[in-house]
């Protein structure tokens, strides 16, 4: 399900490090409900595209558009107020907050303020088989469910676009097929758009488009 | 060795952080010894510029004094005086070499202030004997007024009872003595001063610790801070010892770089501190310079500071060297707690989940206890303190002089004490003076006991009520500390001025209140101690209830006039102006209608006063056929005169005046009109007045003595003036005084109407004197030239006083005017007595008052800074170990202003556990302190348990302290991006850690998480 309208677009987006070029002139359109694939060898720039896209941090130049609003004339907590309604992340060590309980974890953007449906968040963990692990905590998961309760967080606020981060960067083969699957799945049910950044040849074959990110610039497949 | 170097001197902004947290708990420390050790210093300094300081001893027997007597001692031998009507007195025998101590001179035979030749027996503990009494001549000195006085030797025959020793001072001001200094106050203040400082002393002490407390946690963080660094170096091989002693380095560099800043930041807030005191205006001769002493005790802190660091630094260190490299840094103990156990919110609510903190470690309530519980010893410290103020001062429910900066400053008028009481108040006279012995400062009050009884809960739980004036009640607490009990006889000192006194203990009092620690004597004892004149006294203490119920009565009692102006004479019809000044005497506002009337004619206002409200109201009245009227306002009244041919105004007359000189002479009736056609007559010669009511007149060429006198009609006036060839031209002057009836707040206005009467210029100096003021101006005027002087008199006690104008020695003018103020209970409460100070001692007292106020406040203001940078370093602690949740709050969706909302909220939640246990703590620590004897100033034991106001002050001052604290720790964190946060390395420990643990510990891991945690499903 793709639609030409972007729900996510960059353009003209750099990035420096001091001196050191890491985005350059980047642009990137991502269509509602489509599923992208970003490549790239270590220190190509991807997870400084991953923290600009989701408006983690600022680029020093261009625009990045949510949902066709700029993003780069709003202040921080409108920018925070983005990130809540429209975008949802999944990192590559998680990041779950170890004091939350699994369930806890998952409804977290619902408690930023904005509406809330604990429900839909019920759904997403028994959809993502974590359900009964709802009252653990973190530290007693394993990665792959750390991980299923880091996609029902992204999901939770019924995002426009989930950005991944290697989600599948610290999991075993086996895992990872099973987690991307149910990415993928969650993905296409609620009807966001993905944008995954990962190195790993495997997954090409669950996305719309795969680019590649390349000394800064991005080169469509 | 490049990453050696890199961890002794590669600071982070952290690092700097660190230093400026280490720096303001130090500033404490560094500004506490600047100030004691300048105000221990600078109180011994005011004491020393008042040397000469006598004391005395008394004894049961001659010989025992004479054994204790040193060369220079004066030895005074005393007896018992039996007057020929059976009232005894002490009788004291002066030696030939007394004078040189204070002590009156050698009277010939037996000599009494009122004397008049009369036969006392004398009795001593060899037999009696009788004298025949005479008038002293010579002064009193420093001995008791109504003490006997007479040779040695008349007193061997019948063999004294007891002797005083008087000693001279030895010099420093300060010795070491056994009995009384004959002046008492220095030597209560610079014993109090002791007391308190080293209560301070105390009190710096235990913020030593917290110091050392917080300046080893700080440079824990800055070690594991630099954990990557140190799992590097020891994964490529470095030798641990290098590793621990580049870090100890480290940590020392740091402590005493906080050190170094810490000592500045004392300095400036402590100079600050004087100066803002200075501007305000308090008594202070505190300057915070550096001295020997206190470079020695800066010195040693700054070693200390950074042994402590070098110290924790190796401590912390070992920790990191010792462990396997891949496990430096992850240990979980790096800040707050990251284990679920740490925590008793949780998102979505309950009872524990509203009370419970959100993102931060519910322990860290343990060091944020810990830092609070400083400032709370500090302020409970500095509250009790405090309360010396309420025992020395003029506050409470008492009259006094609110203008005198301490007691002995205050005067007023013991008469107020009488008119309380006719108004059903009790009311206690009382005299107060600082006195010491020994080493023990405590507080004499000269009181009436019966109506000290009827102000407070005093009762006598030894012995009896005082009976005659040498008798004296102790206090519980004050016979303990000097071992006085029933019978016994106690010589005491003056309190500013010089004096010697021996009082004998009637009993001992119990109050419950600041009187245990006090010495209770008559008011004529403790005004010949004093040296206040016969009808003053310091205070006059009553009680609330007395002054509500006082209020309340006031109050039925709605508006008063308290001051009526009306003329004495007016004409008949003509229009009589009134001015009632009408007051409010109670606290609430008041409406009442007041009618004015004179004859039939009557007027009628109403008047709205808000409390304590004073308000001038005018009439106009028409004046009533001719007669003697009474005319009323309210409830006072005046006479007025209708009359015709009201009578002349005095002659306004020069005392002297040139020969032959042409003089302006005014003649007016005592209306103010001026009458024409009067004759005016000097000597031979004569002259009428025009239609503005002056004549001038020529005086005789002929210089002597005349009369003048003014005929007009039946109405005359008389005067003299003297004529002679060099007599100076006086100008005509008139003096009046408004208002004319003030109250003892007021300060009246008087106004010098000057005119040159004479037909050439003059020129003279004029001076205002009287009612505690003088005013001095040469005035210069043409012929018929007018000029107007006006000076403001200072507030004067209740009754009559006078100012004159005069020239030299001739007089111009005189006014008289009535201060009002006794006639009100609420007034009297309110009213200033007059003080003047006289510097010396009385100041000197002042400014170690002024010192120890300015060093109280400074100590608080560094408890604040202290805890500020303590509680910050803490918080930055517990919060940077959050940072990644924060990251994660950040990166979900919640603004830097949510963030911030929910650190605030859960310091807010940890600083009400930690206020209140500081509170706790800061209780106990004072309790501890009385307990251990170590809570004692002024010889007065300090009240451990804080007011409730107090307490919650200090709940609420560390709550707000707290909250501050987060805020200084969170900004810089919540403006930082989510992506910079997410990127730090995680300070809690890792998931791998995490199992490790669990694994290891599987008690806790079945608490934590009863199903098993393995065998997840990927």
């Amino acid at each position: 399900m793709t639609t030409d309208e972007p729900v996510l677009a960059a353009a003209d987006v750099s990035v420096r490090r001091g001196s050191q070029p890491i985005l350059e002139d980047l642009s990137l359109s991502i269509p509602a409900g489509s599923r992208t694939l970003v490549r790239g060898p270590s220190g190509a720039g991807k997870s400084t595209l991953f923290s600009v896209l989701g408006l983690l941090e600022p680029p020093d130049s261009g625009r990045v558009l949510v949902d066709g609003t700029d993003a780069s004339g709003l202040s921080e907590r409108q920018r925070a107020r983005l990130r809540r309604d429209a975008i949802g992340f999944v990192f590559q060590d998680f990041q779950l907050v170890p004091d939350l309980t699994v369930h806890e974890n998952a409804v977290l953007p619902q408690h930023h303020g904005g509406d809330r449906d604990e429900a839909w968040v019920d759904e997403l963990l028994e959809t993502l088989a974590v359900a009964d692990r709802a009252d653990r905590y973190p530290a007693t998961l394993s990665g792959g469910e750390k991980q299923r309760v880091a996609i029902a967080r992204a999901l939770a606020n019924r995002p426009d676009v989930v950005l991944a981060d290697e989600p599948t960067g610290q999991l075993d083969p086996e895992t990872t097929e099973r987690v991307v699957g149910l990415l993928v799945d969650v993905q296409e049910s609620a009807g966001t758009a993905l944008v995954t950044i990962s190195h790993d040849p495997s997954l090409e074959g669950l996305f719309d488009r795969t680019v590649t990110l390349r000394d800064g610039r991005l080169l469509e497949e | 060795m490049t990453y050696l170097r890199v961890l002794v001197g590669r600071w982070s902004r952290r690092d700097r952080l660190a230093v400026l947290v280490i720096a303001l708990t130090v500033a404490l420390l560094v500004g506490a010894a600047l100030l004691v050790v300048a105000a221990g210093d600078q109180t011994h300094n005011l004491a020393a510029e008042h040397e000469g300081n006598a004391s005395v001893v008394g004894y049961g027997s001659v010989d025992r004094a004479s054994q204790a007597a040193g060369p220079d001692d004066v030895v005074l031998p005393t007896a018992t005086a039996v007057g020929p009507e059976g009232d005894t007195d002490r009788i004291v025998g002066i030696p030939a070499d007394a004078p040189a101590l204070g002590l009156p001179a050698q009277p010939d035979g037996t000599v009494a202030p009122d004397a008049n030749g009369e036969t006392w027996r004398l009795e001593g503990s060899d037999g009696t004997t009788t004298a025949e009494v005479e008038p002293a001549n010579a002064s009193d000195g420093i001995v008791p007024p109504t003490w006997l006085r007479t040779t040695p030797e008349t007193l061997e025959e019948v063999g004294p009872t007891g002797a005083l020793v008087v000693s001279p001072a030895d010099g420093d001001g300060n010795e070491d003595r056994e009995g009384a200094p004959v002046v008492g106050a220095l030597e209560f203040f610079t014993q109090g001063a002791d007391d308190v400082l080293g209560i301070v002393r105390t009190g710096v002490a235990a913020a030593g610790v917290i110091v050392a407390a917080t300046l080893s946690s700080v440079v824990r963080m800055t070690i594991r801070d630099r954990a990557r660094t140190i799992r590097v170096a020891r994964a490529t091989g470095a030798p641990p010892r290098r590793i621990r002693a580049a870090l100890a380095a480290r940590a020392g560099a740091i402590a005493a770089a906080g050190g170094v800043l810490g000592y500045a930041i004392g300095v400036v807030v402590t100079n600050a501190a004087v100066t803002a005191a200075i501007v305000v205006g308090l008594p202070t001769t505190l300057s915070v310079t550096v001295t020997p002493d206190l470079v020695r005790f800066v010195a040693a802190m700054l070693a200390a500071i950074t042994l402590v660091g070098i110290a924790t630094g190796y401590v912390t260190a070992r920790a990191a060297t010792t462990k396997p490299p891949a496990l430096v840094g992850r240990d979980g103990r790096d800040g707050g707690s990251s284990t679920p156990s740490g925590r008793l919110r949780r998102i979505g609510g309950g009872v524990r989940g509203r009370l419970g903190p959100t993102v931060l470690a519910a322990r860290t309530v343990v060091p944020t206890t810990a830092t609070l519980s400083t400032f709370a010893v500090i302020v409970l410290l500095v509250a009790s303190l405090g309360t010396i103020g309420a025992s020395l001062s003029t506050a409470g429910t008492t009259v006094a002089d609110p203008d005198a900066s301490h007691p002995a400053e205050s005067r007023v008028s013991a008469d107020y004490a009488e008119t309380l009481a006719e108004r059903g108040v009790p009311a206690s006279p009382e005299i107060l003076l600082f006195a010491s012995h020994g080493e023990e400062p405590y507080l004499v009050r000269g009181v009436d006991y019966a109506a000290f009884e009827s102000v407070s809960d005093a009762r006598i739980v030894d012995g009896d009520p005082p009976a005659d004036d040498e008798e004296a009640v102790v206090g519980v607490e004050l016979a303990d500390a000097l071992g006085l009990e029933p019978g016994d006889e106690l010589a005491v000192g003056g309190s500013t001025d010089p004096a010697v006194g021996v009082v004998t203990v009637a009993g001992t009092v119990e109050t419950g209140g600041f009187a245990d620690h006090q010495l209770l004597v008559s008011l004529p004892t403790a005004r010949h101690l004093s040296g206040l004149e016969s009808d003053e006294v310091n205070q006059i203490r009553t009680t609330a209830t007395g002054v509500s119920d006082a209020a309340e009565r006031a109050e039925t009692e709605s508006v008063t006039v308290v001051d009526l102006e009306a003329p004495d004479y007016v004409r008949p019809g003509e229009t009589v102006s009134v001015e009632a000044t009408v007051w409010n005497p109670t606290t609430e506002t008041v409406e009442r209608e007041l009618e004015a009337t004179i004859g039939e004619a009557e007027q009628r206002r109403s008047v709205e006063l808000g409390g304590y409200e004073r308000r001038t109201v005018a009439f106009e009245l028409s004046a009533p056929l001719a007669g003697e009227y009474e005319l009323s306002v309210g409830d006072d009244e005046t006479t007025v005169t209708v009359d015709d041919a009201p009578p002349l105004e005095s002659l306004s007359l020069p005392e002297s005046g040139p020969t032959g000189a042409s003089l302006s002479v005014p003649v007016r009736e005592t209306t103010g009109d001026p009458v024409s056609n009067a004759t005016v007559e000097v000597g031979n010669r004569t002259a009428a007045t025009g239609s503005d009511g002056v004549a001038r007149i020529e005086l005789p060429e002929a210089p002597g003595t005349y009369d003048a006198t003014v005929y007009a009609g039946e109405r005359e006036q008389n005067e003299t003036i003297r004529v002679a060839h060099d007599a100076d031209p006086e100008p005509a002057t008139s003096l009046s005084i408004s208002p004319s009836s003030p109250s003892v707040h007021a300060q009246p206005t008087a106004t010098v109407d000057l005119e040159n009467p004479w037909d050439r210029p003059l020129e003279t100096e004029i001076e205002l004197d009287g009612a505690g003021t003088t005013d001095r101006t040469t005035v210069a005027l043409e012929p018929g030239e007018t000029a107007t002087r006006t000076a403001t008199l200072s507030r004067q006690p209740p009754g009559e006083h006078t100012v004159t104008v005069g020239a030299g020695d001739r007089t111009l003018a005189t006014a008289e005017y009535e201060v009002v103020g006794d006639d009100r209970v609420v007034s009297a409460l309110a009213a200033s007595g007059h003080h003047r100070s006289d510097g010396g001692v009385e100041s000197a007292v002042e400014y170690a008052m002024g010192n120890l106020q300015v060093l109280l406040s400074a100590l608080t203001g560094l408890a604040a800074v202290t805890v500020v940078g303590a509680t910050s370093a803490v918080l930055a602690r517990a919060i940077r170990a959050r940072r990644r949740t924060i990251a994660i709050y950040r990166a979900t969706g919640a603004s830097p202003g949510r963030v911030l909302a929910v650190v605030l909220g859960d310091a807010a939640r940890i600083g009400v556990v930690a206020a209140a246990a500081a509170v706790g703590i800061g209780i106990v620590a004072l309790e501890a302190l009385a307990a251990a004897g170590q809570l004692t100033a002024f010889g007065i034991s300090l009240e451990p348990r804080p007011t409730a106001t107090v307490a919650l002050g200090v709940f609420a001052g560390g709550l707000v302290l707290t909250l501050l604290a987060a805020l200084v720790a969170t900004l810089p964190l919540v403006w930082r991006s989510p992506a910079s946060l997410l990127s730090e390395p995680s300070a809690g420990p890792t998931t791998t850690d995490r199992r490790a643990q669990l694994d290891s510990k599987p008690e806790r891991k079945q608490r934590r998480d009863p199903e098993p945690a393995a065998g997840a499903d990927d």
